[in-house]
């Protein structure tokens, strides 16, 4: 696999660049050999690499300098310095990040937890949204079941019927009137439009 | 924990850079970061120093790079790579800023003395280099040789620097200096071109003066 990439590479290259892959011994051993064919059918290619290598063998020469010892003890003393602020830092963030978490939980229970229990008062209700709710009463025509379409009763069985009537009428006094159209999910309000009284 | 452990048994110096750089990172160890130093600064140095031509920078460049190293290792060094190739692009690209801020590359010839008839980096080597605490051999061959890297154009020298300091592969050559891998080569052949006509030029010179 790496044979085929140097050989699509060298391909892509050509053979001024290849002259440099082989001096700086870039190239696989069957690519060298053929480059090494190349050169000692070519003098021009030939003379040509010799040239570079006498002149990139003189870099050899270049010098490596060492940085100052003072220096070193400072970049020393001050990285280690560095990364100690960064480790503590490190902990504050988490300790930060615990409390924060801890913090949002409580703030988001007590919160769920209230307005589960708080009771519906009237007084939250925005007026405007009061006066909606009276107008939406007032215009409501109560339906009457004159014809017996719900016709709740027994034919056949006289004290059977009895019962049924008087179950009836019980939970026809039980209704009551819708007092907030408007109402939101809240619980206590739900019960209020079964138009059952709150118990 | 186990490397921890383990480097109670073990010398700093058996460790790998890998290792080292973890001590370094969980208790900011002082032996691990020096040991690490040790190892590498004569090579991040060296081409500092070989780039700026100018001690004083390369000591302000060498720190900021390893200011850098410690602000940044953090978020950017992933623990699988090889420090010293993350490091040496630090060191890079801070070179290259300052020499980019400069707006000027280092231009030698200006700074030809006539009463003396020396360049900048034949003097260097009796005032700036050893008062630096460098290490380097203080013969002619070294001066013209850095005087003629130094008047090679930037993305050429750095290619070669790069390729003597840290033997690094075109590949990664190419990589660092965002080039194609045709352009670093092509970097290298014209740098050596260009050295090699420096080179030509100062034989000339010099016969010319043995002749008067």
């Amino acid at each position: 696999m790496k044979k085929k990439d140097n050989m699509r590479l060298s391909m892509h290259i050509n053979n001024d660049d290849n002259c440099i892959r082989y001096l700086m011994r870039e190239m696989d051993p069957s690519e060298e050999i053929e480059f090494e064919r190349e050169m000692m059918s070519d003098e021009n290619l030939l003379i040509e690499v010799e040239s570079l290598r006498s002149t990139y063998q003189k870099m050899g020469k270049l010098p490596t300098i060492s940085a100052p010892s003072h220096l070193l003890d400072k970049v020393v003393s001050d990285a280690v310095e560095a990364q100690k602020k960064n480790i503590r830092r490190s902990y504050q963030m988490v300790g930060w990040l615990g409390k924060s978490v801890a913090a949002a939980a409580v703030i988001v229970l007590t919160v769920s937890t209230g307005y589960y229990f708080i009771p519906d008062d009237s007084t939250e209700t925005p007026k405007i949204m009061k006066a909606q709710s009276a107008r939406d009463v007032a215009n409501i025509k109560p339906w009457v079941d004159r014809n017996e379409v719900i016709s709740v009763t027994d034919r056949t069985n006289a004290i059977r019927s009895q019962q049924l009537d008087k179950a009836y009428n019980e939970s026809y006094n039980k209704l009551i009137l819708v007092k907030d159209s408007q109402g939101n999910s809240n619980s206590s309000r739900e019960i209020l439009f079964t138009n059952s009284p709150i118990k | 924990m186990d490397l921890i452990k383990r480097n109670t048994k073990t010398s700093y110096k058996d460790l790998r850079d890998q290792d080292l750089v973890k001590l370094f990172r969980r208790k900011a160890d002082n032996a691990a970061f020096n040991e690490l130093l040790n190892r590498h600064q004569t090579k991040v140095y060296s081409y500092i120093h070989s780039m700026v031509n100018n001690p004083e920078t390369a000591n302000d460049i060498f720190q900021e790079t390893f200011t850098k190293v410690v602000t940044k290792m953090d978020d950017t060094y992933n623990e699988q790579g090889k420090w010293i190739a993350w490091v040496m692009r630090i060191a890079h690209n801070a070179t290259i800023d300052y020499l980019r801020k400069q707006k000027r590359y280092i231009d030698v010839n200006s700074w030809y003395d006539d009463e003396s008839s020396t360049d900048y980096f034949q003097r260097l080597s009796d005032e700036s280099w050893v008062a630096a605490d460098d290490k380097m051999i203080n013969s002619e061959t070294n001066s013209s040789l850095m005087s003629h890297i130094a008047k090679l154009p930037e993305e050429q020298r750095s290619v070669v620097l790069l390729r003597h300091y840290y033997e690094m592969p075109f590949k990664e050559i190419a990589e660092l200096t965002n080039v194609s891998i045709n352009t670093a080569l092509g970097r290298m052949r014209y740098a050596l071109i260009n050295l090699r006509k420096y080179f030509e030029e100062e034989r000339q010179h010099e016969t010319k003066h043995a002749h008067k």
